[in-house]
């Protein structure tokens, strides 16, 4: 379960305080498909920084699985990033020089597991994608929707309990879009992951359950909706 | 040009202010190591020139043979050259005899000019210090017995000496007072040696000083309009043509043959420095480039021409080079000041007595300087400013990160160029007839370090491969990332690679120099130097500041108990032929030893014996590498107190004594021909069964205290010189110091670099759950390739260096030949160290990498 207390972020620009988020609060289930879209500045993306602890909030708590994030030392929080938490960038941001199979598997290399259970764990997250054919290419060898679905299945590398996707498909064409947006959704559905998206994509939100707005650092809304 | 500076130029400077600042220290050490080295080398030569030009005044033409002097008798026929009226030497107004001698005042240099106080008014000018300001008519009227003097008043205030106050001198006879009859205003002649100058009676001069019949040279004062060349060979016509007449700046001109190499080698190891800060200029303005490959979009878009893009570049590189250049000058202007003070005392001596209490700075050094770094700012920064005109906007807008920086497929391209490099460097090698031409030996040189500089692309490229097939399939993940990174940054790292691989080789080059220098002069001295003890007026040895002693104090060493023999040692600098060359004399019949002879070919018993006899002297071998002309010669003439004499050539030796050459000659010959009563040395040979350290003590006790001597053990006396050696090389070593530590800048400066480039890349593998400390493992990985890299091709292009300078260079510029003595520690060490030094350039970059805030970091562009 996620859960995120009465968040607030205060940037400073200089002498100006920017109110990024004014207090929100909500949470997440295991299997749940949250979607939080807002216009520019809203504050969407630094809720999903703070959810990743790759920014700290100014007050207010995030708890992953149970773990209040806040008071982690940065390796505590680097491991359960690792251990914990799956992300989907809008740019892939797969390592150029590795492969699909190496890619996967870095996580997992670098929390120092066994070669051979990685890589083949690596392999079996890959054939899940679709892209068993396209294990030992390169990301320049891959189509944006390749590439996106290799970040998806590093993302799973370490059977996380959240993953967060900001603007997954900001970077794909329609029909790569759907593709990886429908991997996204069966993430939280078929393997009961908690999943944040965030984004603009009035298409991608469609996958999500449930939709938080945000506006001004402000949760406006929270709505339910049927399956796409 | 001043909008695009204030606008884009300086902000994007202050941006990256690690970058920036490790940038202008590159330049600013490199500047700073010229100006203090042409400080160092400007204060030997001038200080001593401007001594000779000083103590000159008004003479235009001189009779000197260096040190050798001149005897009386040439004096006496130059007074008597007017017959019934007529001057045989047209154009001659005096002929005045001068002695100059360094001395010690309570353990402080002192310079002794000492001249016909009758008539050397006519030549020099000389003010009493009154503070009325009045001139005094004849101040040398003062000068009136033989323990007056006249006294520097800067000198006479510093040490608190009065008028008529007797002060204690070093002489060669020991200890020995004088009155001080005048202060002599600090200005003209009175400051040839600083503050640190007396005045005195040539002829007192003569025996307080043990000159004996001779003067130190004759100063010749020409009438008015009189055309010194037509003096000078009437003059030598005169003398019966057996005597050199010189102008005084001459003189300067040996000492300036003898500190040659000195200054040639310091002057290249400063531009090498100078190099390295022309690699981080471009190593810097390139990775400018690469990240504002946008904005240059952007400005191209919106109007700027490609004439300003390159504008745009090339003034972030001037801007670097001016600052560099002003910190580097102040930093050369501190740095040669402290040398000076500090450093020049122990090398200076070897080569010449000058006063270097202050260190000569001129305005060019500081535009020198200035210009150089300007010019390696404008350099450095014109083919990545050349790249960025070269921009399509379009392309670069669309632009993404984490693309490698093309620079692989130029791999090959690097390949060819060595091997065109190596085909010419090798022909020029083999070809017999360029063996020992200087220019193709120093190209063929330069042609090592060009192949090195072409292979270290190819060589990164196949250490990275090696390392990334080596850790595949996960065995070493952080590590494959380090060398993943090298390879996508291959470019950028070569030129930081080879800028190390370069300062590497140069400190191999440099210590296979010293170590075989020191290996050779070692088993030199083993043979030559077998004295028990060796008692000199200078706290190591003789050298051109020690104050000869008297060779009767001989006498007196060996009635002390244990002394068997104490042999003479005098050691002469003379003019031959446009350089400066020794005359070395031993009284080598005392204890003889025939192993002290390296003779090079002929009969070695027959040479000596003959030497012994004194039919002729033997010269050494750098001797005639330096006078071809002298090669299969039967005779030598050199200058002596009575005129140039011509010596047989009895045999050739292999001798280190002086860089310039030597000429050996028995005591006995010497003494009947030059006239010379001072000994430099005295080697002290031991009865059998005497105790070394209780006759060292009596040594000490009695003669040395008598006479302000020192008194050194036979390995003391050999550590001293080995340790000399270290102090010649110590300048050389520091800037090589300095060089590898601009190198390590520049590879700082490119991790920093590649780390600024790879920001969003560490952002992600921070999220995916990478450690602080794993992103530092892969930065530090990065580091140990580009050291291992520069480490593996510094050493071998080192190595050849080193080789080519003992068996060709050295040979050309010194007639020494030398094999080359590996000293296997200090490869070793140095290899550890440089690869210790190399990963630890990379603690900056990594700490960097792994303290990104990771927010900014994922959305770094």
């Amino acid at each position: 379960m996620i859960e995120v207390r009465d968040l607030v972020k205060i940037y400073h620009q200089g002498a100006v305080a920017v109110h990024a988020l004014r207090g929100v609060s909500f949470r997440v289930e295991p299997g749940e498909f949250l979607g939080i879209t807002g216009p520019s500045g809203s504050g969407k993306s630094t809720i999903l920084n703070c959810l990743g602890g790759l920014d700290d909030p100014t007050s207010g708590e995030v708890i992953i699985d149970g773990t209040p994030i806040g008071g982690l030392s940065d390796n505590e929080r680097t491991l359960l990033r690792r251990r914990k938490i799956g992300f989907i960038f809008q740019f892939f941001n797969l390592l150029p020089t590795m492969s699909a199979l190496d890619n996967v598997a870095l996580p997992m290399l670098l929390d120092g597991r066994s070669r051979a259970k990685v890589y083949e764990r690596a392999a079996s997250i890959l054939n899940d994608v679709g892209l068993g054919h396209r294990m030992t290419h390169r990301p320049d060898e891959l189509s944006g929707g390749e590439q996106q679905r290799v970040a998806v299945a590093r993302a799973l590398a370490f059977d996380p309990v959240v993953i967060l996707a900001d603007e997954p498909t900001g970077n794909l064409d329609s029909k790569s879009s759907a593709v990886v947006m429908e991997f996204i959704s069966d993430l939280a559905t078929k393997h009961g992951k908690a999943v944040i998206l965030v984004t603009h994509d009035p298409f991608s939100l469609g996958f999500a359950r449930r939709v938080i707005r945000v506006a001004d650092g402000h949760l406006v809304s929270d709505d339910r909706q049927a399956s796409a | 040009m001043l909008t695009l500076l204030r606008t884009v130029t300086l902000p994007r400077l202050r941006e990256h202010p690690l970058r920036t600042a490790l940038t202008v220290l590159g330049i600013t050490l490199g500047v700073g190591a010229f100006v203090a080295v042409q400080m160092i080398l400007t204060t030997l030569s001038e200080s001593y020139a401007g001594m000779i030009d000083t103590v000159s005044g008004k003479v235009s033409l001189q009779i000197t043979g260096g040190e050798i002097g001149v005897a009386e008798d040439v004096l006496t026929k130059l007074q008597q050259r007017k017959h019934d009226g007529v001057d045989e030497i047209p154009g001659l107004r005096a002929a005045l005899p001068t002695i100059q001698t360094i001395t010690k005042y309570q353990g402080e240099t002192l310079l002794v000019l000492a001249v016909d106080t009758l008539n050397d008014a006519s030549a020099r000018d000389y003010k009493l210090n009154d503070d009325s300001g009045t001139e005094i008519s004849d101040p040398l009227e003062f000068l009136n017995s033989r323990e007056s003097l006249l006294l520097n008043a800067e000198f006479a205030k510093k040490h608190g000496i009065g008028l008529d106050e007797r002060i204690t001198l070093m002489t060669g006879r020991g200890e020995q007072e004088f009155v001080v009859k005048g202060l002599l205003a600090p200005k003209g002649t009175a400051t040839a040696f600083g503050d640190a100058f007396a005045l005195m009676d040539v002829y007192a001069a003569q025996f307080a000083f043990g000159r004996g019949n001779n003067f130190d040279s004759i100063d010749l004062v020409l009438d008015d309009g009189a055309d010194p060349t037509a003096v000078a060979e009437a003059t030598e016509k005169f003398l019966g043509g057996q005597i050199e007449v010189t102008h005084p700046q001459q003189r300067s001109q040996g000492v300036e043959a003898m500190l040659r190499t000195f200054r040639m080698g310091l002057t290249i190891l400063s531009l090498v420095v100078l190099t390295m800060g022309a690699f981080i200029i471009l190593n810097t303005v390139t990775t400018s480039v690469y990240q504002r490959m946008r904005e240059i979009g952007l400005l191209r878009m919106i109007g700027l021409t490609r004439w300003g893009v390159l504008k745009l570049f090339t003034i972030e590189g001037l801007v670097i080079g001016m600052i560099g250049s002003v910190l580097g000058v102040g930093i050369g202007f501190w740095a040669g000041r402290e040398a000076v003070l500090n450093h020049m005392r122990t090398v200076g001596s070897l080569f010449v007595a000058v006063n270097s209490d202050s260190a000569q700075f001129h305005p060019w050094m500081a535009w020198a300087g200035a210009g150089l770094g300007l010019g390696v700012g404008l350099v450095g920064s014109l083919w990545p400013a050349f790249r960025a005109t070269r921009v399509v906007p379009v392309e670069v807008l669309r632009l993404l990160p984490g693309l490698g920086d093309g620079a692989r497929k130029h791999v090959g391209l690097w390949l060819i160029g060595a091997a065109a490099v190596g085909v010419i460097t090798l022909g020029l090698y083999t070809l017999p007839g360029l063996r020992m031409n200087l220019h193709a030996v120093r190209t063929v040189i330069f042609g090592v370090i060009a192949f090195s500089v072409c292979v270290t692309p190819a060589m990164m490229s196949l250490i990275s491969r090696v390392a990334v097939a080596l850790s595949a399939r996960g065995k070493a993940p952080l590590f494959r990332l380090a060398a993943e990174n090298v390879l996508r940054d291959l470019s950028r790292s070569s030129m930081a690679v080879a800028a190390f691989m370069v300062a590497l080789a140069v400190m191999f080059q440099i210590n296979l120099f010293m170590t075989s220098t020191q290996a050779e002069t070692r088993s030199w001295m083993e043979d030559v130097l077998e004295a028990d003890l060796m008692v000199t007026s200078s706290e190591k040895f003789a050298t051109r500041t020690s104050v000869p002693i008297h060779r009767d104090v001989a006498r007196e060493l060996e009635k002390i108990d244990g002394v068997d023999v104490a042999r003479y040692v005098r050691f002469r600098l003379v003019d031959f032929e446009g350089s400066r060359i020794s005359i070395l004399t031993v009284e080598y019949q005392k204890h003889f030893s025939a192993r002290r002879f390296r003779i090079v070919d002929g009969d070695k018993d027959r040479i000596l014996r003959d030497f012994l006899d004194n039919k002729g002297v033997i010269v050494s071998q750098n001797l005639l590498a330096h006078h071809p002309d002298l090669q299969g010669a039967e005779f030598i003439t050199v200058p002596t107190p009575k005129g140039h004499q011509k010596f047989r050539i009895l045999g050739i030796i292999n001798d280190y004594t002086t860089e310039t050459g030597m000429v050996m000659v028995n005591y006995p010959l010497y003494d009947r021909i030059f006239d010379d009563e001072l000994v430099d040395t005295f080697q002290i040979y031991l009865k059998p069964g005497a105790d070394l350290a209780a006759v060292r003590e009596r040594v000490e006790e009695t003669v040395g205290k008598k006479y302000d001597l020192f008194v050194l053990t036979n390995k003391e006396f050999k550590d001293a010189i080995s340790e000399t050696i270290t102090a010649i090389f110590s300048l050389a070593v520091s800037l090589e110091i300095l060089t590898l530590c601009v190198a390590l800048i520049g590879m700082v400066n490119t991790l920093v670099a590649n780390v600024i480039d790879r920001t969003r890349e560490i952002g992600v593998l921070r999220s995916l759950g990478g450690t602080r400390g794993q992103i530092v493992r892969i930065i530090l990985g990065q580091s140990f390739l580009l050291g291992l890299t520069g480490v593996i091709v510094g050493t071998a292009c080192g190595f050849a260096m080193g080789y080519l300078q003992l068996t060709r260079l050295n040979e050309i510029l010194s007639g020494w030949a030398m094999g080359m003595v590996v000293k296997t520690d200090f490869v070793v060490l140095s290899i550890v160290g440089a690869m210790v030094m190399a990963v630890l350039s990379g603690i900056l970059p990594a700490r960097r990498a792994a303290t990104l805030p990771l927010r900014e970091a994922l959305h770094y562009e």
